[in-house]
């Protein structure tokens, strides 16, 4: 009786404080909804900071000419209007939604983009298109400032053209242009826009760059402290170099780092994160360490609109580090075959293909790779990385087939890039394996590894203690899985494995 | 172990659920199929721009496999997918004017479903039937210099709006005060251009071009003078009397440029006036065919004025004085009756009264009063209680004048 009097008192209480919590709750929700609505500093139509949405490489190979000298200012100012009606235009043929073409465009020049797209919505006909490259001559600019001509040369782009949304067909052009802007309310609009040619898209001249494959033996790098996060603010070099320190006492020569897109700036790069990545690189190679690069790390979209940001993006990066000694090979994404699903595996392709292009341009001497998530689609554009690279984490019975039927199928080398197995087992995975089990999975691994003599580079150096959502998602039993990867535990001690490594 | 099971069973749970997530996503395939038919077109070459469309033959066809053949066109503006056509037993693609009307180059991809079969490309070039001629003129205004001068830009179309060939001849023209100027000249790259000197005298200049028998708008171009030059000033008055009343005026001489433009109506023209004690004043007038005239009151007080004209940051006049005479030589005793404190009548040059308002100061003692003069008098009651009776030192100040002698109040 009195444990019941003392149970229903409790309850009550607990009844009161969550009847008060939902009334403030409610109130500041009110409170909250009487408070939306536009920013007052919208009555100001201030001006709207501009975002890099479009970013094509443009060359201005010659200002010189007979009118006005242009300053650059506005020779800025030209560029900006100009390739802004190229985005505007290819916008328009994707959606059918003709908004910024009055912007871009003079009354002529409209109707006749306009008709175009018409004509294309009638049909249900979609262009994807972006170009990639302008090389742009100023033929004139008149002395009052207020008309400009010029020629673009080799305007090379992509567009994939679906019907009733159907894919039919991606090709790429290269062609020269031959455009009039006039100065309109603020605007430089198209008046006058010729196709002069359209020039032979020469196949890029794909030299295969060699790997040194003579026994890559490596490991997947996160500082402990840090997945997925490795050049963030708690970036430390003297971690780096005593995590070193363990993969040289591990007798390993690879490490393989990720470069995150977002992290790194998206299409501007940040030059603290560059300079970041220069120091790891710096310490790689004090170390006697190889290090494999992986890119756009946490990048998703791969749409057409997207392909001038990205490479922006890779020019930076790349060039920023392309002649550090340490830098052995690229890999321009990680497991981008988990992407098919959602955003469609031509989109993903030709995403990888056109940067795959571009990271040749930019560097010919490193060998590039794709980090396919699996064995069985590993293959997937062969024919234009310089080695193949999968993961593999099923059971390892199966690995040696799965290698060597890709072996079969490619003359390339070909790296296990990442493979291993998680100790954890508890709430979520009470079955999982222990550390014991893991020590067992790299000695057969070993076993194989030897027999088929293949290159690898296991998951990972540590255990991790926080997992980003962002990694394997929200739920606890994915999380906790990716924590226990490591060969080294939370505390620092050395697992079983790191010795069958060690002493392989 | 009941709490292992727990955990077994949440497991499983969690394992089933993630297997119903993974079963709803069926994979699709994807079937095309492959005719061997051949299809084969007349290829199109180069052309004039058409606005009732372009067709395109087939030279092979199946009529019964028509469906399957796509026609890739890509012009200048963008692309699009044309579909072909039967049109009493024959096979053709219609370029729709969309596409035809717009000159530059055309690419074409010919594509059974998702197979190539042939392409190629043609040139759409401007029909000879003429359209407009588009003038450009700027800078609207210029400055009658040598340094000045205003652009004429054209651009012819034809009919269908595209831009002429090179080496199309065109007459860009000019006309000022009567004199014409006819320029040929040949288009470059669809567009002409010259530049139009600016004529040494003000006025309008008058722009067109004509391409074969179409002609352009007028456009005009205003030449204005160009920067004034140095000029000078003098004045008017009515008499040389510091009397606080008349007004005097100052006037430029006609302000011109170098050219001898007169200067624009509306010119600032800034007077800065200075007098030997360094007191400052301005006015402004704005010019009137050339001449800019400045109104200044005559001061109260004997001086000698410094006065000179300026257009800011262009031109200015030298300095020019002008000297002002008292209007009396003697200020009258003061009468003390009454009660009252009184001083006049004051006269001016010509033993006139001076006008009311004219501003005296009396100093009785260590008492002062700032008075101002009405029908030539001013007067000061007294405070018989303040000032009794008695002899008082009195200064008199006014129009420059000053006197000071003893009054005896009684």
């Amino acid at each position: 009786m009195k444990k019941n009097k003392t149970l229903y008192r409790i309850l009550i209480i607990l009844g009161f404080i969550f009847i008060n919590a939902a009334v403030v709750f409610g109130l500041s929700q009110v409170y909250a909804y009487l408070n939306t609505g536009a920013d007052p500093a919208s009555m100001l139509h201030l001006d709207l900071k501009r975002t890099t949405y479009y970013s094509p490489d443009v060359t201005w190979v010659s200002i010189e000419n007979p009118g006005r000298p242009i300053d650059e200012a506005n020779k800025r100012k030209i560029e900006q209007d100009y390739l802004d009606a190229w985005y505007v235009k290819n916008q328009a043929f994707e959606t059918g939604n003709d908004q910024g073409i009055y912007d871009h465009f003079t009354d002529k020049a409209r109707a006749k983009v306009r008709a175009l797209i018409n004509l294309n919505q009638a049909e249900q006909i979609k262009i994807k298109s972006t170009t990639l490259s302008h090389n742009i001559t100023l033929d004139f600019y008149s002395d009052d400032g207020t008309v400009a001509i010029l020629t673009d040369r080799n305007v090379a782009g992509v567009e994939k053209i679906y019907k009733n949304d159907a894919f039919i067909l991606q090709r790429d052009f290269n062609n020269d242009y031959h455009i009039m802007l006039l100065l309109e309310d603020g605007f430089w609009r198209i008046r006058h826009f010729e196709k002069l040619s359209a020039n032979e898209i020469r196949p890029s001249v794909t030299e295969i760059a060699t790997i040194e494959t003579t026994a890559i033996e490596g490991i997947n790098y996160y500082p402990k402290d840090t997945p997925w996060d490795t050049f963030g603010e708690n970036f430390d070099a003297a971690i780096i170099e005593q995590d070193f320190k363990i993969i040289n006492d591990l007798k390993l020569n690879t490490i393989r780092v990720f470069v995150g897109y977002e992290d790194f700036g998206k299409a501007s790069v940040a030059k603290a994160k560059l300079k970041k990545l220069q120091i790891l690189l710096e310490k790689a190679e004090k170390a006697n360490l190889k290090v494999m690069l992986t890119l756009f790390d946490f990048y998703g979209n791969y749409d057409i609109q997207d392909w001038t940001l990205t490479n922006k993006h890779l020019s930076a990066v790349v060039n920023s580090v392309k002649d550090y000694k340490a830098l052995a090979s690229w890999d321009i994404k990680n497991e981008p075959n988990l992407d098919f699903e959602n955003r469609g595996e031509q989109r993903v392709v030709s995403w990888l293909s056109q940067t795959l292009k571009k990271l040749k341009q930019l560097d010919s001497i490193h060998p590039v790779t794709i980090g396919w998530s699996s064995p069985e689609t590993a293959l997937i554009l062969e024919d234009e990385v310089d080695y193949v690279s999968y993961h593999f984490y099923k059971d390892l019975d199966g690995l040696s087939e799965a290698h060597n039927k890709i072996k079969k199928g490619t003359n390339k080398p070909i790296i296990l890039q990442e493979m291993g197995l998680s100790t954890y087992h508890g709430l979520w995975n009470p079955l999982g394996s222990n550390e014991d089990d893991q020590a067992a999975y790299y000695a057969h691994f070993l076993e194989i590894q030897k027999r088929d003599s293949i290159n690898y580079l296991s998951w990972t150096l540590f255990d991790f203690g926080e997992i980003p959502n962002s990694v394997a998602g929200f739920y606890p039993w994915r999380k906790h899985k990716q924590a226990y990867f490591g060969l080294i535990d939370f505390v620092g001690a050395k697992s079983k494995s790191y010795s069958i490594i060690k002493n392989r | 172990m009941i709490k292992t099971l727990k955990h077994i069973k949440v497991s499983i749970l969690f394992v089933l659920g993630v297997l119903l997530m993974a079963c709803s996503n069926t994979p699709k395939t994807v079937s095309t199929t492959v005719t061997t038919e051949r299809f084969k077109i007349e290829i199109p070459r180069d052309q004039q721009v058409s606005s009732n469309g372009i067709n395109v033959n087939f030279k092979e066809y199946k009529l019964s496999q028509l469906e399957s053949i796509r026609f890739i066109v890509s012009g200048t503006f963008g692309t699009s997918v044309l579909k072909p056509t039967e049109d009493s037993g024959l096979a053709r693609v219609v370029i729709p004017s969309e596409i035809s009307q717009i000159a530059g180059q055309l690419e074409w991809i010919l594509m059974e479903h998702e197979h190539f079969l042939e392409k190629g490309d043609f040139r759409l070039m401007p029909t000879a039937s003429l359209g407009t001629v588009e003038n450009y003129l700027g800078p609207r205004s210029i400055t009658a210099s040598k340094r000045d001068n205003t652009m004429l830009v054209t651009v012819p179309t034809d009919s269908l709006d595209n831009m002429l060939p090179d080496d199309t001849a065109i007459s860009m023209n000019h006309q000022f005060k009567g004199q014409t100027v006819k320029t040929p000249v040949k288009l470059k790259a669809g567009f002409g251009w010259k530049r139009i000197a600016a004529p040494l005298v003000t006025g309008r200049l008058s722009t067109g071009s004509t391409v074969g028998v179409i002609s352009s708008k007028e456009l005009v171009a205003d030449v204005f003078p160009d920067i004034a030059q140095d000029f000078s000033i003098n004045y008017e008055r009515t008499h040389p009397f510091a009397d606080g009343n008349e007004l005097m005026s100052i006037k430029t001489s006609q302000i011109k440029d170098a050219q001898g433009n007169i200067m624009t109506d509306g010119t600032l023209v800034n007077f800065f006036i200075v007098d030997e004690k360094n007191n400052h004043w301005q006015t402004t007038s704005s010019t009137i065919n050339g001449y800019a005239f400045a109104k200044i009151l005559h001061p109260e007080l004997p001086c000698t004025l410094s006065v000179n004209a300026v257009i800011k940051g262009m031109a200015e006049s030298p300095k020019m004085t002008v000297d002002f005479k008292s209007i009396i030589t003697e200020i009258p005793k003061a009468i003390f009756d009454n009660s009252t404190l009184k001083v006049g009548p004051l006269t001016s040059y010509l033993g006139q009264l001076v006008q009311d308002g004219v501003e005296v100061e009396l100093q009785l003692n260590e008492t002062s009063w700032i008075l101002l003069t009405k029908d030539g008098y001013v007067s000061q009651e007294l405070d018989s209680l303040k000032f009794p009776k008695g002899t008082y030192s009195l200064t008199v100040k006014t129009l420059g004048l000053e006197s000071t002698y003893p009054i005896t109040i009684d």
